[in-house]
């Protein structure tokens, strides 16, 4: 188990109208927010929570510059110095014939390295298993993960969570990295769930 | 479908080598012949560069896209066994901000990747033909025409799957008329730019004045009572002449003509394939070589066949295990499209403008 158990305040929401002032006001009044779990793409939420800009963009143009290298590098040594093939006196350093070898290598570096880092950032892997405050955070509820420290009150935080518009608040023991886990086992069914 | 349909196209290079078991010779590394090295000069291998490419950039950013689909389905799951496997399929995805964010991200590069790739894949292999210098392929129309070609095919064979799977899987509030309509908008517009190549390449045949080129699109394919000047004629008619109906409203938004429209772009796509292949090599430079008439003997038969048995296996396996439609993506318009959405505004757009503008435009300023 990596990263601790530690103690959240969970509310759920069920409107981004709703959810967008609370994360605010929660931030306003001091609390740390762990996360915000969404079923879709929640677009400016991000900037709300005060998240920086993720860099995956630039890794994937530093991907695709290797790819590109790799391409021109290779073929150049092979054509040249390896094993130098005359085709009709043509000159061994055939640029344009290598384009369109060198533009796949450029994508495919591109694409695999993008993937991979993703998948390393989120930590996101088969037979992964992390917790879930929530069984509704992939369907249809916003979920709200307050981190609780040595000085915060989580009844406090509950009652501020209800006046900012949460429809359900508990508080949860949550292990916050991944384990190798299945998702038959150790977790109840969702028809088991409360809230389904 | 592209990557079922990259799978079964990526056999046919591998069956034709002959010796299958050697296939991997195709691949550049360090070996016992030398090492000898492939020819990075030859479209053959530009073409296993870009294939191989393709197949896995497209299959990244399909997977990448069903991982929150897998968790929602996951987390709704109602049996054990399904938990389980949409538990490992979903790679621990709980929808996370921060993930999201990279996941939003990930999916404009991987689209921004993948749209060059798209005309580099058929530029490629519009390559192997044109680089050529066989008379009927060698020319230099061929990287547009090909891409205008997959894009008018690949629309086609979208409404061939996706018609039959809205009906059947209910599909129609997320599947609209809407969508099936600009589909065929793109349809004609690809067909007729189909329709100017094959013009183009018959015109440059005879300005170009070269015999044998000329020979090979007069004799071999527009001569409708040469041996298979059928197949020329009837490419024609499926590709270009059939898809006009689609500048008809009417026509573009029924669905039974949609379906029976995108069969016979595939056929008509089909045959554009063996008319570049069959009529330009059933008879070559030498007269005396020429066959009569080519006939598919029952192995090449049964390959084809083969691939049709591949790609529906898995195009009906992921249909029946799969999320079919991106859920994530449609849950994120809902609010601003979706029916609950309309309903509420009936009452808005029906409001008059003046009081409307009063109450809420007004008074928000006071």
């Amino acid at each position: 188990m990596a990263g601790g158990i530690k103690k959240f305040v969970v509310g759920a929401f069920d409107d981004e109208k709703v959810l967008f002032p609370a994360v605010k006001n929660v931030r306003k009044a001091g609390y740390k927010i762990h996360d915000v779990y969404t079923p879709f793409p929640v677009h400016g939420l991000d900037h709300a929570m005060g998240l920086r800009e993720t860099s995956l963009h630039t890794a994937g143009f530093f991907y695709a510059i290797t790819g590109t290298c790799t391409a021109l590098g290779f073929m150049t040594w092979i054509f040249t110095k390896d094993w130098p093939i005359n085709v009709g006196g043509k000159p061994f350093f055939a640029l344009p014939a290598w384009i369109p070898i060198t533009f796949e290598l450029t994508v495919l570096f591109s694409a695999v390295g993008m993937v991979l880092t993703f998948c390393y950032l989120c930590q996101l892997a088969p037979f992964v298993k992390k917790h879930h405050f929530h069984p509704r955070a992939t369907d249809d509820l916003f979920i709200m993960a307050i981190e609780c420290t040595d000085k915060t009150n989580p009844d406090e935080v509950q009652s501020f969570l209800k006046n900012a518009g949460a429809m359900e608040i508990n508080v949860q023991e949550a292990e916050t990295g991944w384990w190798l886990g299945r998702y038959d086992r150790e977790q109840k069914l969702y028809k088991d769930e409360k809230g389904y | 479908m592209t990557i079922f349909a990259v799978m079964c196209a990526g056999q046919f290079p591998i069956w034709h080598m002959g010796r299958v078991w050697m296939a991997f010779f195709v691949m550049p590394y360090p070996n016992t012949r030398g090492p000898l090295w492939v020819n990075f000069n030859s479209p053959l291998l530009w073409d296993v560069f870009a294939i191989s490419t393709y197949f896995t950039v497209s299959l990244l950013f399909w997977y990448s896209g069903l991982i929150p689909d897998l968790a929602t389905v996951r987390d709704r799951a109602k049996t054990k066994f399904r938990k389980m496997m949409y538990g490992v399929a979903s790679f621990g995805w709980t929808g996370s901000t921060k993930h999201w964010q990279r996941h939003e991200s990930l999916s404009l590069v991987l689209a921004g990747l993948s749209t060059p790739l798209v005309l580099s894949v058929h530029t490629i292999v519009s390559f192997d033909f044109a680089t050529s210098v066989i008379p009927g392929w060698h020319t230099t129309i061929f990287p547009p025409y090909f891409v205008a070609g997959a894009i008018f095919s690949g629309f086609a064979m979208v409404q061939t799957l996706l018609i039959v799977v809205r009906k059947v899987m209910n599909l129609q509030d997320y599947i609209t008329i809407g969508h099936i309509e600009a589909m065929n908008k793109v349809i004609v517009l690809t067909g007729s730019i189909v329709g100017c190549a094959y013009l183009t390449e018959l015109f440059i045949a005879w300005y170009g004045q070269n015999p044998y080129e000329w020979y090979a699109f007069k004799e071999n394919r527009a001569n409708i009572f040469s041996p298979y000047g059928w197949s020329y004629w009837l490419m024609m008619f499926c590709n270009v002449v059939s898809p006009q109906l689609f500048w008809s409203r009417k026509l573009r938004r029924n669905i039974a003509v949609t379906f029976f429209m995108s069969i016979i772009v595939n056929i008509g796509m089909w045959y554009e394939r063996f008319v570049i292949i069959v009529t330009s090599i059933y008879r070559d430079f030498l007269p005396s070589s020429w066959s009569n008439y080519y006939s598919p003997t029952i192995w090449e038969i049964g390959f084809y066949l083969g691939t049709f048995g591949l790609f529906f296996t898995c195009f009906f396996l992921f249909a029946k295990y799969m999320p079919v439609i991106a859920v994530a993506e449609i849950k994120s318009i809902l609010k601003t499209s979706g029916e609950n959405y309309k309903v509420k505004m009936t009452d808005i757009e029906k409001a008059d403008p003046e009081k409307f503008y009063q109450e809420e435009v007004d008074h928000a300023h006071h």
